[in-house]
């Protein structure tokens, strides 16, 4: 009844997919404080930039002409293409990817000159918020831009020819034969996903991450310690942005068409719940809470696909609709109950973490734990020096040797 | 001279902005006193409009009705929504963008509901009409005016007015003043602020209620009819600095305004689809929040200082033209034959 390995395989994409967009949220919000209501332009932006690319780059590589990119010929060229030619396939994907996070960026590094501009912390929100809307109003409403209302359709999945090297065999009748480039593609938006993960911990577990954290709880602090806030504002936007714009090219080749339905504010607010359910400031809860609310999304869609047998009479929207009922009332219960999210913000784990005295205790276990903290707190006063307790200095020097 | 849909846009524009005035003075209203920018308001017009489906299906044509049972509910669920939601927030002192994210979360809540109630309904109401017939009560100069539209202005008229008298002569609305002005200094004087509060949500909410109703009268009511407004009512609000009445008033027009015959100008004159017309408010509101994020109106207390002092200045010109011209007078009337010389 329902195929098992096509089940998992979009729940790796739309799990990768989210999860970049989270992640790029959380630097984005949950580090450095900017208010990014407007996600879901980033994301649109990533996937017509890519479709619009690919539409023009496969004819050119393959040595057609382009013509207009919306008819049917077009259409069916394209699929004849990409099923065809690994080289200019593959070619025409990562030029579609940096293109988008080429896009993703410059619009970032636009739109974040207003972001310092701005009043009041919450205009930001409203300011990208209306650009996000209105990225889908213009979209939807010009011919010219990928278009118009279909949408660039034809985008197909970068590895679909190896389907057609086999599909004489019968390999290609078994499940995993039936969706192998699908899996293949999966396995590639999850590394993506990975390798945003794995960036993203080393910004923000630096110096780097401390600066931004401090931006982030009082920016006229750091600007009197002499940090240029201003261009840290705008480096975090164009970070996040090339990475949603990255998971919206990534995207648009999964789905294999860009209409701009795709990309409504409902997107962000989604993003949004993901990021406040997992933990904001925290990547691991980013990921946590990409996960959970994936797994919601497809399990409503599964289980309507399985009810709709034998419920007859049931409206299958209705489950939708009852899934962003639960969206929302998961993130009012949050903030009401939980503000920290599954995984509560940690701890910046630079070098210097271990290094001082109030990091992991590698050596010399505490003697006093077991006694009541008021004893301990007469036992060790802090100004005057006891030789059975050691300075933090001691336990720098400590340190160094055991790494030498 | 005059193209001929001028005059049919700006009758147009002027019931346009009426609705959206009515919408959105219960945004400025929360802005103004529990300082929440509540992306939640434009359900409480899609609630309105529901009602108005569901009672005017009894009651057809009752419009006293229908209004008076969209304000009651929508008045009622902001009251609600308040207490279970927003307050306990509040009472926290969480940062403003998560009420904003909770206000985002009621929004689609509300809306979802209302979606799921509205489809499972049979046959299902999600797009419906209101059992309210229109009617034209006057003509002239080619513009046909209907009930609805003269309901309308007349409402938002009357609804200033009210709401102008009651916030400047009564003591809740003063009270309601102060705590916008100052909410700890309102408390420690004995206003009673949560009382206050209550009465402005329903205030709010059931103004929301009758606007999202009559937008529902002359349109299709969709569960998202709230939401297509909500970018148009916050363009209103932000044109107003937020928490200025007369603003919201100046707004609305304006935004009505934009909406009906300056698109239908672009279109006229430069071929521009209508399906461009929310970029205009959207515009509008990144205009302002950038340049002038205090709003084109002047708040109100601005407006009078300044009418003040202007005819303060005014009465001592003229009180000063005058002396110097009294003066001059008895010069010469003392001694004419010097004037003459010097004339």
């Amino acid at each position: 009844l329902v195929d098992p390995i096509n089940l998992i395989t979009t729940f790796a994409s739309f799990f990768g997919i989210y999860a970049i967009l989270t992640v790029s949220l959380n630097l984005e919000y949950g580090y450095a404080g900017q208010p990014n209501f407007g996600q879901v332009l980033f994301y649109g932006l990533g996937a017509f930039v890519a479709a619009i690319v690919t539409a023009n780059l496969l004819p050119f590589l393959a040595g057609k002409v382009i013509g207009n990119i919306c008819d049917a010929g077009a259409y069916s060229s394209r699929i004849a293409i990409s099923s065809s030619f690994p080289v200019i396939a593959v070619s025409t994907w990562l030029f579609a990817l940096i293109g988008a996070m080429f896009a993703g960026g410059i619009v970032g590094l636009l739109v974040s000159y207003p972001a310092i501009r701005v009043k009041e912390e919450w205009y930001l929100s409203m300011i990208l918020l209306v650009a996000g809307e209105a990225f889908a109003i213009i979209v939807e409403n010009t011919q010219q831009i990928g278009c118009g209302f279909n949408g660039v359709d034809g985008i197909q999945n970068p590895f679909y020819w190896i389907y057609s090297s086999y599909s004489s065999t019968s390999f290609s009748n078994t499940l995993i034969g039936l969706n192998f480039p699908g899996m293949i593609y999966a396995a590639i938006i999850l590394g993506i996903a990975a390798l945003c993960f794995l960036l993203s911990q080393r910004l923000v577990n630096s110096p780097y991450g401390r600066l931004l954290k401090s931006i982030r709880d009082d920016k006229v602090a750091a600007e009197s310690l002499g940090k240029d806030v201003a261009k840290v504002r705008r480096q975090i936007m164009v970070i996040g942005s090339v990475m949603a714009g990255l998971a919206g090219g990534l995207y648009v080749f999964y789905l294999g068409t860009a209409t701009a339905d795709d990309y409504v504010p409902a997107v962000t607010f989604s993003i949004w719940v993901m990021m406040i359910l997992g933990g904001y400031a925290n990547n691991r809860g980013a990921i946590a809470g990409a996960f959970v609310i994936t797994l919601l999304n497809r399990g409503s869609v599964l289980l309507s696909e399985l009810l709709q047998p034998i419920v007859t009479s049931l409206n299958p929207a209705i489950i939708i609709y009852l899934v962003y009922i639960l969206e929302s009332v998961i993130l009012i219960l949050l903030l009401a109950f939980r503000p920290h999210g599954l995984i509560p913000e940690s701890r910046i784990e630079t070098k210097a973490y271990d290094l001082f005295d109030f990091g992991k205790r590698t050596s010399a276990p505490d003697e006093s734990v077991g006694t009541p903290p008021e004893a301990r707190a007469r036992q060790q006063p802090l100004s005057t020096v006891d030789p059975t307790t050691k300075t933090p200095q001691q336990t720098r020097q400590e340190v160094k040797h055991e790494k030498v | 001279l005059v193209p001929n849909w001028l005059l049919p846009s700006l009758v147009e524009s002027l019931a346009t902005g009426s609705i959206l005035v009515v919408a959105s003075i219960g945004l400025t209203l929360t802005l103004a006193v529990v300082k929440l920018p509540n992306f939640a308001h434009a359900e409480f017009l899609t609630v309105g409009a529901y009602v108005g489906v569901l009672v005017s299906h009894f009651y057809p044509n009752n419009l006293l009705l229908v209004g008076g049972s969209a304000f009651m509910v929508c008045g009622l669920l902001a009251v609600t929504i308040h207490h279970s939601i927003y307050r306990p927030l509040m009472n926290r002192r969480v940062s403003i963008y998560f009420l904003i994210l909770a206000s985002f979360a009621v929004a689609q809540l509300v809306r979802y509901v209302v979606f799921t109630l509205a489809a499972s309904v049979t046959p299902n109401v999600l797009s419906t009409q209101q059992q309210i017939s229109i009617y034209t009560i006057a003509t002239g100069f080619g513009v046909a005016l209907s009930n609805i539209y003269a309901l309308a202005m007349g409402l938002a008229f009357v609804i200033s007015v009210v709401l102008a008298i009651f916030l400047n002569f009564t003591r809740l609305g003063k009270s309601m003043r102060a705590i916008a002005n100052n909410f700890d200094l309102a408390r420690i004087s004995g206003v009673n602020v949560s009382f206050a509060v209550n009465v402005m949500w329903v205030i709010a909410g059931g103004l929301g209620g009758i606007g999202g109703m009559i937008l529902g009268t002359y349109s299709t009511v969709t569960p998202v009819l709230g939401f297509n407004a909500l970018l148009d009512i916050f363009a209103v609000v932000i044109i107003a600095g937020l928490t200025s009445f007369v603003g919201t008033i100046i707004g609305g027009l304006l935004v009505g305004l934009s909406t009906n015959t300056v698109m239908q100008a672009l279109n006229y004159y430069f071929g521009l689809s209508f399906g461009y017309t929310p970029l205009l408010p959207f515009a509008m509101i990144v205009v302002v929040l950038l340049i002038k994020p205090s709003g084109l109106a002047p708040s109100s207390q601005s407006g009078i200082a300044l009418f003040k002092s202007w005819v303060r200045i005014m009465r001592e010109r003229t009180k000063r033209e005058r002396q110097d011209l009294k003066s001059s007078n008895a010069e010469a009337e003392k001694n004419p034959a010097e004037v003459g010389a010097r004339a």
